[in-house]
């Protein structure tokens, strides 16, 4: 099963992982707050 | 599979060029065809991470841009009615933790991302800031 289907069909749904958003200008602020761990950081999503 | 411009995807963390023998023979992450100069394709393969090259190879992949070596062979579309969110960890996380383990032990120093991993699925969790983890698992 591909893991596109495994999400298609709502058996994971990890993007609670994703915990914050940046700008991709603004990723030198997301690798700050991902360094220091701040604010319950999991995973960030760079958006362009 | 062909693909339009324009169109979502996500690429995997390691991308083989499926042109070595450990590629065909199923162990794409043990690539290393690409290696060989002028693109002949006299390797082996049955190198060791052969097959990663975003991050090691090949630098910059957070760009508005990004070169996907070999891409018929390492681009997935995104079906429409997924978020790019839901679909992020495709390319690493999930590529690792799906393809079948059966016993699942997640370490980190960090008890919010351990208790992110129990409930998605780990069936043990180790911070080793707190015991020894070869111990554990002993």
């Amino acid at each position: 099963m591909s893991l596109m289907n495994v999400i298609e069909t709502g058996r994971v749904d990890l993007s609670e992982m994703v915990t914050h958003t940046y700008a991709l200008d603004d990723i030198v602020e997301a690798y700050d707050l991902f360094m220091h761990q701040r604010d319950g950081v999991l995973k960030i999503a760079i958006k362009p | 599979m062909g693909y339009s411009e324009g169109q979502r995807v996500v690429a995997g963390a390691i991308c083989p060029s499926y042109t070595s023998y450990a590629s065909q023979d199923g162990l794409p992450a043990q690539d290393g065809g690409y290696l060989d100069a002028g693109g002949k394709c006299s390797c082996h393969g049955y190198k060791a991470t052969g097959g990663w090259r975003f991050g090691n190879h090949i630098d910059g992949t957070q760009a508005e841009y990004v070169l996907v070596p070999n891409a018929q062979a390492n681009l997935c579309p995104v079906p429409d009615g997924l978020t790019d969110e839901q679909v992020l960890m495709c390319p690493d996380i999930m590529s690792t933790g799906f393809k079948g383990a059966s016993l699942i032990i997640a370490v980190d120093a960090n008890n919010e991302r351990l208790a992110m991993a129990k409930k998605l699925g780990a069936d043990i969790t180790i911070n080793y800031t707190e015991v020894d983890v070869v111990d554990e698992c002993d």
